[in-house]
Order: C-alpha cells, then sequence, then structure tokens
C-alpha cells in the first residue's frame, strides 16, 4: 500500500477542509491516540468508483460543540441536530478530497448519504490519524479500502 | 428583474451559508428559496416556479442533484440557470453535467472568489 500518498491525501484533506470550514487549523498530533472510553460522534460515510472505502471521523461532544460554536450559525436551540448537520458536511467535503487526491479527477465516484451515532468509541484495526484543534482532537481513518488502485505517484 | 433563485441542499446549516454567498455576490435583491432534497425540490419548481436559478447539491437522500437535473430537463420546467455544488471533484462527472445544460460545477466549500465571478453577470443592473 502507499501509505505515504494515502497519509498525505488524509492530512491534507482534513487540513483543508478545516481551514476553509472553521478558519481553524488542524495540526497532525504525533503518537497514537489514546484509547478512550469518552462518549463521542462518529461519523461515517462510504464512497465507491475506482476506489471504495469507508471514511470514520470521531470527536468528543465537547469537540464538537466547541467547533460548531466557532461557526456564524444562528442559535435555534438544535444543538445536536446543528451538530449532525454541520459534521456530515465536514465528512462529506473531507472524503471527496481524499478520493480526489488518490485516485484523480478523471473518475465519478458515489459517495453514501453520512451516517452518524453517538456513544462510546468503538477501536478500529484501522490506523487513525488524529489531529489537534483549538476545540479538542478528532480521529480519522479510512477503512476497507482497495488499496490496488491507488493512483502512484501523486 | 431580480433573479427567483432554489437553492437545494440537505444541509440545513449550508443552505443559509449559500443564500449568505449569493447575497454578497450580488444578489441580495433576489428572491430566495430552499429545499431539502431533490423531491422537495422538484415541488417547489412545480408549484412555486418559474425560478430564474437553482443552486443544488448532488449527494443528498432520496433524490439526489444529478437525478433532480435530469428530471427538470426531462420534465421541461422552464428555462433555468442550474449550479451545481458538489464535495467529490470529476472531470467526467462535470462535463456531463454541462453538457445536460449546467452553467458551473462548484467545490465545497464555498469559494467566494469563484462564486462571485460566476453571478456577477447575474446582478441587478449588470
Amino acid at each position: 500500500m502507499a501509505s505515504g500518498l494515502l497519509d498525505a491525501a488524509i492530512d491534507q484533506a482534513v487540513q483543508s477542509t478545516f481551514e476553509t470550514y472553521f478558519f481553524l487549523e488542524a495540526i497532525i498530533a504525533q503518537g497514537e491516540a489514546p484509547p478512550s472510553t469518552q462518549a463521542a460522534w462518529t461519523f461515517s460515510i462510504d464512497f465507491r468508483g475506482p476506489l471504495s472505502g469507508s471514511l470514520l471521523i470521531s470527536l468528543s461532544a465537547e469537540t464538537a460543540r466547541g467547533l460548531v460554536d466557532v461557526l456564524p450559525l444562528s442559535a435555534e436551540g438544535h444543538e445536536e441536530e446543528t451538530i449532525r448537520d454541520v459534521f456530515a458536511e465536514v465528512t462529506n467535503t473531507i472524503a471527496g478530497r481524499i478520493v480526489a487526491a488518490l485516485a484523480g479527477d478523471q473518475f465519478a465516484f458515489d459517495l453514501s448519504i453520512p451516517e452518524c451515532s453517538f456513544g462510546r468509541r468503538s477501536t478500529s484495526s484501522a490506523e487513525s490519524h488524529v489531529f489537534q484543534t483549538d476545540c479538542g482532537n478528532l480521529e480519522v481513518c479510512l477503512i476497507q479500502l482497495d488499496s490496488a488502485k491507488i493512483r502512484q505517484g501523486a | 428583474m431580480p433573479q427567483k433563485i432554489l437553492i437545494v441542499d440537505d444541509s440545513r446549516t449550508s443552505r443559509p451559508f449559500i443564500q449568505q454567498a449569493l447575497e454578497i455576490a450580488g444578489l441580495a435583491d433576489a428572491e430566495f428559496h430552499q429545499a431539502a432534497n431533490g423531491h422537495e425540490a422538484l415541488s417547489k419548481l412545480q408549484a412555486d416556479g418559474p425560478f430564474t436559478m437553482m443552486v443544488t447539491d448532488i449527494n443528498m437522500p432520496g433524490k439526489g442533484g444529478i437525478e433532480l437535473i435530469h428530471d427538470i430537463k426531462s420534465l421541461a420546467i422552464g428555462e433555468m440557470k442550474i449550479i451545481v455544488i458538489s464535495s467529490t471533484q470529476s472531470t467526467i462527472r462535470d462535463a456531463a453535467l454541462k453538457e445536460m445544460g449546467v452553467l458551473e460545477v462548484l467545490e465545497k466549500p464555498i469559494n467566494m472568489p469563484k462564486i462571485i465571478k460566476i453571478f456577477a453577470p447575474f446582478k441587478a443592473g449588470a
């Protein structure tokens, strides 16, 4: 697997998305993410095309609230709904940027509708990328990726 | 004549952002309507039309943006400028959309300079 290309695609997608959505930096955290028993939001999206797989993004409730508070949204009192909505969009955008970086823009991809859940974080055998933001950390990982078709030599 | 614009996006938080971007781009005097998916958009187009412009997401539950555009073309729901906003980049898909008459395909999140350039011709008095 061209792990360098994969890592770079994930890192760049997350960082650029956070800059443009939240005007915040998402800095790559060094070292492994500590196992957490804290309840967390998990957003997932599937992509199908020349490459197929799933993207998972996990962040604590506190981090999610902090990031949503950064946005100029009207306070309508629907915090949970707003968090779901905002991070579904963020997950969608990050996934789109990752597949474009890995496979190029000459192909068409299908993205699923992002799904979300809230509860105890589930561990994944896939390697997580952990990012630090001013509002807390988030974990991003790609799973079930068909790596045989990752574009070489980006 | 002011524009009548339909914004189609399943994200409740994205729709006001898109409207705000269009207002900043010079369409502050437009009449804006919103829909959360392709089904709702189609109903609004038929009930509240004609619209001069539609800005639509692609990835939406139920009826997505591409299916919506196909339906609009096959039902011949008036002349309308269509702009697509998408999380994914695909030159093949974008070429096909432009063949269908889509004016422009923009990447999410919205890039203001690009929005201003695309919508400048539609400002009142332009």
